[in-house]
Formats: C-alpha cells, structure tokens, sequence
C-alpha cells in the first residue's frame, strides 16, 4: 500500500518462518509421543499445537507486546488458551464449553469496548459470540479428513487474512497469516510422517480457537465486517468425505484442488463484499 | 466604620477586576481545528484531521503564565480525505481508536507573553503521556457581531509517532508528525 522498504525476509521471518518452524517442532514431537504410547498426553497437549507455534508470530508482529497484558493485543495474544483448553472438555458439554469459554475469553481482550456497551448490546453480543463459537466446533468435531480439513481452514484463513487487511489492519491479517503457516507446517508434518488422522485433526480443531479470536478482534477492533468473515467461514459446514481417496484411488491433487475450490468461493465473494470503493492508497 | 467597611470593599474590587482579566473561554468547535501533516514515502505530506473536540482555556493577559487549556479530541472523528485510509488509521495498526478513544492535552505551564509562547502540556494519544511543547502565537479577540466575546490561538508542535507506540510502517509512513491547533473560545 505505501510501499515501504522493508525486505521480504524481514516481513516473512514473523508471519511464515517462526510460526512453521515452531509449528514443526512441536507437532514433531507431538506426533513422536503419541506413537510411543503417550496418547492421553498427546490428546490433551493437540489443541495448543497452533496457540503455541502462533506466539512466535504474535511476538513478532507485536513487538510491544506486555506481560502482564497492559492493551487489548496483549491479551488477545494470551487468551486463546482458555478456548483451547476447552475443547478437551467433556463430549457433552464441549460445545457450550467451548462457547463460554471463547466468549469470556473475548470479553477481557475487549473490555475497552464492553465497558462502553450496554447491557442489551452486552448479551445480544455474547448470544451471536455462543452461537458462532458452538456452531463452529459443532462443525468441527463432524470432521474425520485430516487431509481435506487442514487445507480447507488454511484456505479459509488466507481468505480471511485478506479480507482483513483490505478492510483495515495489516498487522492483523498478519497474524492470522501466521496461523495459517502454523497449521500448514503441520499438515505438511502429519503428510510426510503418515500419522493417524486424531492428532492432527485435533490440531486442527485447536487452531479454530485462535482464528476465531483474531477474526473478533478484527471485527471489534478493526471494524472488518462480520458478514463478510462469516461469509468466508461457510466452507466449514462442509463435512468432507473420510480419506475417500484410499478406497476410490483418486489422487490426492483432485481431493486437494477440490476442497481449495470450495473453500475459496465464498472467501472471493467476502473480498467482494469489502472491496473498498475508492482506490487502495 | 467607614474604615473597617471600605478595606473589605477595596479588597472585594481588586478580585473582580483580577478576575476580569483571567478569562474562561469554551472550545468553539465550529472554529477549531487539529491537523497532523505526515510524510508520506518521502514525496508530500500527508494532512489528516479531527473534525470533533472539546475543550476550555482560560487566558489571562495580564499574567499570560497563568493561561492554561484542556482539549479533548474524538480519535474516531479522523479525516484524511480517504475513507479506506481513515479506516486503516484508526485501526489497531496505528491509532487503535476502539481501544483509545480519545486524544487529550492538558497544559501545565506556559512561558512568553499575552500574544505569544511556549505552552508546555500532558498529551495522551494512544495510551501513552508525554510531554509536549506547543508553540502559540494569539491571533486575536474582540466581541463578534452577536454579542459573544471570542479569543483565537493558533499552535504547531512535533512529536514523534514511535514515541506513543504507534511504530507500524516506519518505513513508508514518517515517524515525525507536525500537529497543527486553530483555536477559537467563546468566553463563558
């Protein structure tokens, strides 16, 4: 946009390097756990794969970054924990647990915002955040395609990266490019390791709770509109075929370009949607 | 009697003649203004403005040390000129005006004379307080045509971005940013 004279390696180093290379790291030794036996620990600690790999991009983009958190971005960058654990709760209260739990979470990174809100627009707020998050998980927990599903979110998170940056706040599309990165490197790990489908799904799962918290920021705090990120997040009501692929023999590059196809329509119509009117600067 | 009854009387004169002269002025927004000028890759400046503020001052000619003003800016009431580039602005990336909505300065002293001065001041912008130095010169004041008794100051400062935390861009953005006060009071 202003064409600034930052080198490529220096903006990538954040939002791509750091978080693959952490993302690898630990879904390396993720995966080496679970196969020596370590399941139940490997179960638990899945979720936090891409909070963790993601830090090293959030770190890196926020290089103000407070402890203890002092603004809204430090909090944001600590509170998808709460989330994330949730969804290692109990199968029966997991989705309004995990609501709850990202719903609270959101309220104390935008407590600037809540406080200047009434209490109708608190609980019509907190009612769609319930709704969103449970739906989401909900969508998340039907799926069984380790392949299909990670390229799926990574495609919708670019999609959203992109949204949210034309709207208005680089840095946030930044660090939901790091996100992508994390889980990329992951699918790239669980491809080339051949590791059963649960941890990686539940990875996954994991990094729905760190998008979802960026993409509220982004709306709340960088007014990015919420049509068009929930727009974008249509492609996860999709539930895609269990590895369809073993049995029909189709190759992987037809299951691949499929779920990028799908995934990335309603991404372009949420582009659409917030494409500026005047000519970007 | 007569005595004891004048010396309160003088003493009573004297501080409404003192106070005369120390005036307590309300922020006319109409006639006010705040613009920041920016450097924009090296080839312009880039002039943005905030069109609503409140604020009050009082001036006191006859002790221009005395003077002393509070203004409050609506972060969200940006203008560039360019309703993407506001957007961008006020988002988390420079200004983060969901967070900090307001831009404030209180003035803590002042040093020159009635019609020109250095007004030394708190501002807050982006969470962060610094002290800034404002350069006033009085541009004048008088009763309008309605009755009201207006003063008008104009001020110029520069402060750097990076020093309020607001860093992003370094690169194509300038760092240094000239603020520019037009303002007018109505006397209360």
């Amino acid at each position: 946009m202003y064409g600034e004279s930052v080198s490529p390696l220096m903006m990538l180093l954040p939002i791509v390097i750091y978080p693959m290379l952490a993302a690898l790291v630990i879904s390396f030794i993720l995966f080496k756990l679970a196969k020596s036996g370590k399941v139940k620990t490997a179960y638990w600690l899945a979720p936090l794969v891409i909070w963790l790999a993601w830090l090293t991009a959030a770190q890196g983009i926020h290089t103000r970054w407070n402890f203890p958190p002092r603004q809204a971005m430090d909090w944001l960058l600590l509170m998808p924990l709460i989330p994330t654990l949730a969804m290692r709760t109990p199968q029966n209260i997991r989705m309004a647990g995990f609501g709850v739990a990202l719903v609270l979470s959101f309220a104390v990174v935008a407590q600037p915002i809540v406080g200047r809100m009434s209490l109708v627009e608190i609980i019509s707020h907190a009612i769609g955040g319930l709704l969103v998050a449970g739906i989401t998980l909900m969508a998340a927990e039907r799926q069984h395609n380790s392949f299909r599903f990670p390229v799926s979110l990574i495609v919708m998170m670019t999609m959203s990266a992109l949204v949210t940056g034309i709207s208005s706040s680089l840095s946030l599309a930044q660090m939901i490019g790091g996100i992508c990165a994390a889980l990329g490197a992951v699918w790239l790990m669980a491809l080339m390791l051949k590791t059963e489908p649960q941890i990686p799904l539940l990875i996954a799962r994991g990094s729905l709770a760190v998008w979802l918290m960026v993409l509220a920021y982004a709306h709340y705090y960088a007014d990015v509109s919420v049509w068009a990120l929930l727009l974008l997040a249509l492609p996860l009501l999709i539930k895609w075929p269990s590895a369809s692929h073993k049995k029909a023999k189709r190759p992987r590059w037809k299951d691949l370009a499929g779920t990028v196809l799908a995934s990335v329509i309603p991404g372009l119509l949420a582009l659409w949607l917030i494409w500026p009117e005047q000519p970007l600067y | 009697m007569i005595k004891s009854l004048i010396k309160p009387v003088l003493l009573s004169a004297a501080l409404i003649s003192g106070s005369a002269f120390a005036a307590d002025y309300k922020v006319d927004p109409a006639h006010t203004a705040i613009l920041f000028k920016i450097n924009h890759l090296g080839f312009s400046e880039t002039v943005v403005r905030f069109n609503s503020m409140e604020g009050e001052y009082s001036y006191d000619e006859k002790t221009p040390s005395a003077s002393s003003i509070t203004v409050t800016i609506d972060a969200d009431s940006l203008d560039s000129n360019h309703e993407a580039r506001d957007k961008h602005i006020k988002s988390p990336d420079f200004l983060d005006t969901k967070q900090y909505p307001e831009i404030t300065f209180t003035s803590t002293g002042y040093q020159g004379n009635a019609t020109q001065g250095v007004l030394t001041g708190e501002l807050s912008l982006h969470g962060i307080t610094k002290t800034v130095d404002l350069n006033i010169v009085k541009i004048g004041e008088g009763k309008d045509p309605w009755g009201n008794y207006r003063s008008g100051f104009n001020g110029t400062t520069t402060i750097k971005r990076s020093e309020f935390g607001v860093d992003q861009m370094m690169g194509g953005i300038g760092d240094e940013i000239k603020v520019e006060l037009f303002i007018e009071g109505i006397r209360k």
